[in-house]
This record gives structure tokens, sequence and C-alpha cells, in this order.
């Protein structure tokens, strides 16, 4: 249920108070990261109460030998990158899609245009770059199958897509982790449903509560994390019925199961987290570009003072790394979070880095 | 990138549709969505709708995407790819 304002920040107070010590939520959405940047909550919000800005874009997690392969395959003249808009930024080894002047590279705003690329060019190989979580993936797995229907030899896909709660677990089983909360994303959990949460619940006690976009949904969510932290009973619930629902989207997961499985892939400053990414099942080898091309996958360097990785895991904050704001900016981004407009970076750069909470 | 908007569908013809959000029309997938009809609203994510939503839910979104329409120099960010044909 969403709150009033009011309610939400009194019911804050009062378990804050009762919880009494420090705590640390973090948000698994690059969307909610920016619309609580946007909302002003991050200064809003009861002194012992810290918000942590997890590995919830898409764009940010997606490990630098991914954009190295693109960067090989648009080498040759047969290839035609089919992209979202949010790749052509991300630096690789020896710079981006868009600070290489790389033509052959169209931005589509969906995997079915994608797939019109490839019909329309009959003489080029379409290699979709295939990004994003639970909430993409779907859409990826109906162009394949769309492909299969138009009986198309040149469309294939370079699968980056990530899987949530694997990398909630992997954040949870590290050594070093300050999470004592998470806010679950709105739209992955329309697909996968609240219920995929809580095995994270029952292993590791910490609260899961999916929250909406909205402030009030946010603030909503907030107040219930620390209704269950005062409460020291931590479960799944969701501020947004409304669409999320326990089950999710079936028809989107069959066609994950039907098309995908999950392995234990590279993500960008996590490293390999187990099965947490996806690939294509073998009987669709023919639509993926690794094995299409005969690429193998080899982890990038990270970039030299670049802290992505830290901020992905909520261990530092973005002014901590010294590059923030002084040569990684959002005009000449070094590293990942500060390319997407989704990133932590990118949100404290441009909502007031000075406007930190305490921890 | 996870950011779906509300829209209703205009024009069904099997899985292709027409969504509409706030005067804003363009084609959709309902694929993943096999019982939408004619008239519903959904939430929409890359081009494709991702479930039903609810009347009251749909307004509550348009309404705050319209307070974040400001001046091109001024768009706020995070919003200013705000995917009308779906995005990533």
């Amino acid at each position: 249920m969403t709150l009033d304002l009011q309610t939400a920040f009194a019911r804050m107070n009062e378990y804050c108070g009762k919880i009494g010590r420090p705590i640390q939520v973090m948000e698994v959405c690059g969307t909610h990261t920016v619309s609580i940047f946007r909302g002003g909550i991050r200064t809003l919000l009861p002194t012992a109460f810290k918000l942590l800005s997890g590995p919830g874009c898409p764009v940010c997690v997606t490990d630098q030998s991914y954009i190295d392969v693109v960067l090989k395959l648009v080498q040759r003249p047969d290839i035609l990158i089919a992209t979202y808009g949010d790749m052509i930024r991300v630096p690789g080894s020896a710079g981006s899609l868009e600070t290489l002047g790389i033509r052959s590279v169209q931005v589509v705003v969906s995997s079915d245009d994608a797939v019109q690329l490839a019909r329309k060019n009959p003489k080029k190989i379409v290699v979709f770059l295939a990004v994003g979580f639970e909430t993409t993936a779907p859409a990826t797995a109906v162009a394949i199958a769309e492909a299969e229907r138009l009986e198309l030899d040149n469309f294939c896909i370079l699968c980056g897509h990530k899987l949530v709660v694997p990398a909630m677990n992997a954040l949870l089983g590290g050594m070093n982790h300050r999470i004592d909360a998470f806010l679950c994303p709105g739209h992955v959990s329309v697909i996968i449903g609240s219920d995929a949460y809580r095995p994270v619940v029952e292993r590791f006690g910490v609260p899961c509560v999916v929250a909406g976009f909205e402030p009030l949904q946010i603030l909503s969510g907030l107040a219930e994390i620390c209704q269950q932290l005062a409460d020291k009973r931590p479960r799944v619930a969701s501020v947004y019925q409304a669409v999320v629902t326990p089950q999710g989207n079936r028809t989107a997961q069959n066609l994950l199961t039907q098309y995908f499985e999950p392995y234990d892939g590279l993500w960008r400053g996590l490293g390999r987290i187990s099965m947490g990414s996806l690939r294509l099942r073998s009987e669709f080898r023919e639509y993926d570009a690794m094995a299409r091309f005969g690429i193998e996958e080899v982890p990038g360097k990270e970039m030299p003072g670049c802290r992505c990785g830290q901020v992905l895991c909520g261990l530092i904050d973005p002014p901590e790394c010294a590059m923030f704001a002084k040569v990684c900016n959002p005009d000449t981004p070094i590293g990942p979070c500060m390319v997407s407009s989704e990133g932590a970076c990118s949100a404290w750069y441009k909502y007031g880095h000075s406007r930190s909470n305490p921890s | 990138m996870c950011l779906a908007i509300p829209a209703r569908i205009v024009q069904l013809d099997g899985d292709h549709a027409i969504a509409d959000a706030m005067g804003n029309r363009w084609p959709i997938r309902t694929t993943l969505t096999p019982e939408v009809r004619l008239g519903d609203l959904v939430l929409v994510h890359a081009g494709y709708s991702i479930s039903t939503v609810e009347e009251e839910e749909a307004k509550e979104t348009w309404e705050l995407l319209k307070q974040i329409q400001t001046p091109a120099d001024k768009i706020p960010s995070g919003f200013e790819d705000l995917p009308m044909g779906g995005g990533a």
C-alpha cells in the first residue's frame, strides 16, 4: 500500500528509533536510483538510514569484455550492430562505439526492430546487443522466436542478459557487505514475481520489498523495510501490488526458460556470479554471436583508478572515488556508472554529490 | 533501463498493437501479455507489453511523466532518454 508523505516519514523515524542502530538499504534498480535522487529522498531520510545504490543498471554491470567483443565484431564489414541507445557510450579497452565513430551501429528501441533490420539488410549479419535484466530478456527471446519463424539466417544476438536475484545473493554472500535490506526493482518483479525473492529472505534474513518508481511508492517501500527491521521479521513484501504479482509473468518466464539457461557469467565489478547471467540454450546456437563467430569470453581489465566495482557493491559512495567529478563526469565518463543515466555515479553527479546522507 | 510506461492498446492485430500514452502512439508487441484486449492499459517495456495495469496506476505515472516534461536544456537526468518507443 502506498502511504502519504507524512505517514511514510513518521513511520520511518519511529521504526529507525526502535532499530537503534544505523541501517543500510540497497536499491537494486537504476530507475529507483534516479527517482530517489530526483525526488530528493536521500536528503529527507532519518540520519540513521543510508541508501546504497546497487548493481541495478544493466549497462553498468556489463563487463568490459562484452564491449571489447562488440568492438571486435564491428571490424567485420558484413556485420551490422543493433543496440539499445544506452550501450553506445560504454567504454571497452579501446573506446566506445560512440567515441570510435563506428558507423555500422544502429540504435533500436526494441528487439523487434533488430529483427526487422535483419530482414531489410539481407546481405548483412545483424548482431543484436542483448543486454538488460529480466524485464528485457523476454523481448530478446521473442526476437529469436521471430527470427526462427522468418527463417532469418542473418540475425544473431550477443547475449549479455543478467539476473537480479543471483546478484543479490552474491552481494549478501560477500565478506564485507553492508546491506540490511533490499528495495527490489518494480518492473523486473513484474516479470519474475515477488516470490522470486523468498530464497534471499530465507537464506540471509534480510527484508526484500518491491516498490514502484514514484517517490511515494519508494518511500512506502522504505517505511515497510524499516518496520520489518524494527520487528526483526524479514519477509518479502510488495508496495507495488497494482502490477507485481507473487508469481510474475508466466508467459515471459516460460520464454526465458525455453530460450535461455543461466550460467556463471561475468559482471563488471562483481566478477563471476553463480548462475547470474543468461546464455542461449545450445539448440539456439545459430543465433549466438559468440558461437557463430568463434569468440571466447575473456575477462576485461578494470580501468585503472576506476572504483565502479566498489560502487556497484555498495562498498563506497561515488564521491569516494578519486576520479569522481574530476576526470570522470557524464561528458567524459571513465567508468560505466557514469556512462549510464541510471548509473549511481551519474545520478550522484547530476543531483548534487555534496548532499550525501550520513553513514 | 528497466522503466516501463503505461499505455493504452488502441489498435490490436494478433500480437501487433499500437499503444497510446498521453497522446503519443507507437507500435508495440503484446506477445508477453497474450490476454490483453483492445482498450486495455498495459505497461510497455522495450517495445513489449509486460503486464496489464489499472487505470489509477497509469494515471499516476502519466501525471509524474508530465511533471518532468521540462524544457530541453533542463530535461531531468535519467528520464531524458525516456523511451516513448519502448526504450531499453
